[in-house]
């Protein structure tokens, strides 16, 4: 018995470690053409043709754009999570002047849903994404590890680049489609939920070059390295709960995020003033007393309100400083 | 004359699987920091095994640090050619190091040795870089490469030491003036050196490798600025 144990455990080892080598070559065979142009055409081309029609129709003329970006249990841009979707119904309310964009799949550089194109594990997500939701324990954990290893890719000097570029693009086709206009279109707040905070630092910088306007982050429970985006992006406000484990043990896991490293950009950053992490309640990462729990309550306010609220604070603050002669959001 | 299937599985085994798993055993006992594996690193035959072995360890780490090849979008089979290419350039590396250090050992600390178990203990020493692909890993793989940096430095000390009894003091000395020497020759001639090996990446991949890790976020810009060229927001 102890035999076969063993050989799971060594075999789940395998798995994991394969996993991770393998991580990378999404982004790297993405960018060196090895999964094949026509990948990119399965949605819509930016470039001319109508608007999508949105849920709810965003402002005439938005103040400023926000994209959101999904934490780690993200399959797809178009299926939100039942939690995510009510936080964005209630941001919406909460920020009427603003356009809210969220159709963008962030853990993958081409923006593609897990369950299509080229995918070897195409047959997997598929699954997932029938069970998404229901009362299964094994296809959450592989699809939070697949979105996991995505976040440290794009953490990662040698591939983030090329990742946030991806991402940029994938945004920035997004914004088009709902009505921003690229040669001015004001500023544009990426909105990075858990791992979301990650991909958001990681594509500012592409989308800042790409479109000449103001790119500021604003993340809850954002997972964060010291990226060249931190210091790269217009303003980074990070809100955290006291009791979320995972913000405190991606403050630990990386190292430029160190008090030590004093010249690293996320601590440049901090020093600048560009960073601001602001502790927002007794909130944990997920699920039950989690930031976009209903249920739980704090100072007399459901969990998912107060990071409404504080979030909606925080991108008010952004646009009165990045957008100040435009009316109020 | 091979007149058989049977025949043939034999040569295979005996040409290949056999020093490969040999090569791999080898390096698997130097990792575990076995004295024995040094020692025969040390004679003629176990020398081959550990050349041997520093090819494969060169083809990992080439794997591992092969994304200059991703960047400049090196098509597949060049990509593989490229590899190969780059484990030879580690293969030789390895045998100058070895070459360098027993000249050190030789010349500044009056100890003769000879150079094959010299170049049969640094080849075997290469064999944490058989974990060079697993650098790949997202994040924590710059880590490990140092780590695997230290092991093979620690290993070489250890090696010199069991495998013909070169004192570990002396013996990291004279690696350290190996590696002086190697510095002072690519300074003096590695110019010309250099640019022969980067033709020759730059043919093997198929093109010049112009996109660097250095210059990448630059050049990502670039293109970056590029992407909302006569674009419009739909009507």
């Amino acid at each position: 018995m102890i035999g076969v144990l063993d050989h799971v455990v060594l075999l789940g080892v395998l798995i994991f470690v394969v996993s991770m080598i393998m991580a990378p070559f999404e982004t790297l065979g993405w960018w060196a053409g090895w999964l094949g142009p026509g990948e990119e055409t399965e949605r819509p081309p930016a470039a001319d043709g109508p608007v999508e029609p949105e849920r709810s129709a965003p402002p005439a003329v938005p103040r400023a754009h926000v994209v959101f970006l999904s934490g780690i249990g993200s399959i797809s841009g178009e299926e939100q999570i039942p939690s995510d979707e009510a936080f964005l119904a209630r941001l919406r309310a909460a920020l009427p002047r603003l356009a809210i964009v969220h159709d963008i799949f962030p853990y993958a550089p081409s923006g593609l849903p897990l369950f299509t194109g080229q995918r070897v594990f195409r047959w997997l997500w598929r699954t997932a994404r029938r069970w998404h939701g229901g009362q299964t324990y094994l296809l959450p954990p592989i699809l939070h590890m697949r979105n996991i290893f995505q976040v440290l890719v794009a953490a990662d000097n040698r591939y983030g680049p090329i990742y946030g570029y991806g991402l940029s693009r994938v945004i920035l086709d997004r914004l088009i489609a709902n009505g921003y206009a690229a040669d001015g279109g004001g500023p544009i707040i990426l909105l990075g939920s858990s791992g979301g905070g990650q991909i958001a630092v990681s594509a500012a910088p592409y989308l800042g070059a790409a479109t000449g306007a103001p790119v500021s982050v604003v993340a809850f429970g954002g997972v964060m390295a010291s990226d060249r985006g931190v210091t790269e992006t217009g303003r980074l406000i990070s809100l955290y709960g006291s009791r979320d484990f995972v913000y405190r043990l991606a403050r630990f896991a990386f190292p430029g995020r160190w008090p030590v490293f004093a010249s690293s950009h996320w601590n440049r950053a901090l020093r600048a003033q560009r960073l601001v992490e602001r502790e927002i309640g007794p909130l944990e990462h997920s699920g039950r007393g989690g930031y976009l729990d209903e249920r739980s309550r704090w100072d007399g306010v459901s969990h998912l309100d107060l990071t409404v609220r504080e979030v909606g604070a925080a991108i008010r603050s952004v646009v009165e400083e990045t957008a100040p002669d435009l009316q109020p959001a | 004359m091979i007149d058989s299937a049977a025949g043939w599985l034999l040569v295979l085994n005996r040409e290949l699987v056999a020093p490969l798993a040999g090569a791999l055993s080898l390096g698997l006992s130097a990792i575990a920091f076995d004295p024995a594996a040094f020692r025969a690193a040390a004679t003629p035959a176990g020398r081959d095994l550990a050349l041997l072995l520093a090819f494969l360890a060169g083809v990992s780490q080439a794997a591992g640090h092969g994304l200059v090849l991703f960047l400049n979008r090196v098509p597949l089979a060049r990509f593989a050619l490229s590899l190969v290419l780059m484990a030879s350039i580690y293969l030789a590396s390895a045998v100058v190091t070895a070459v360098t250090t027993t000249l050190a050992v030789d010349y500044a600390f009056r100890r003769e040795i000879a150079y094959g178990p010299v170049i049969g203990i640094i080849a075997l020493a290469q064999a944490p870089r058989l974990f060079g692909i697993l650098t790949l890993a997202p994040y924590f793989g710059e880590a490990l490469s140092r780590l695997l940096d230290v092991l093979v430095f620690g290993l070489i000390l250890f090696g010199l030491y069991h495998g013909i009894g070169i004192p570990v003091g002396i013996a990291a000395m004279a690696a350290l003036l190996g590696w002086a020497a190697i510095r002072l020759m690519s300074l003096l001639f590695g110019r010309p050196l250099g640019r022969a090996i980067e033709r020759l990446r730059h043919a093997v991949a198929g093109g010049s490798l112009t996109v660097t890790s250095q210059n990448l976020a630059e050049h990502l810009k670039g293109q970056a600025r590029k992407l909302t060229v006569g674009k419009r927001p739909r009507e």
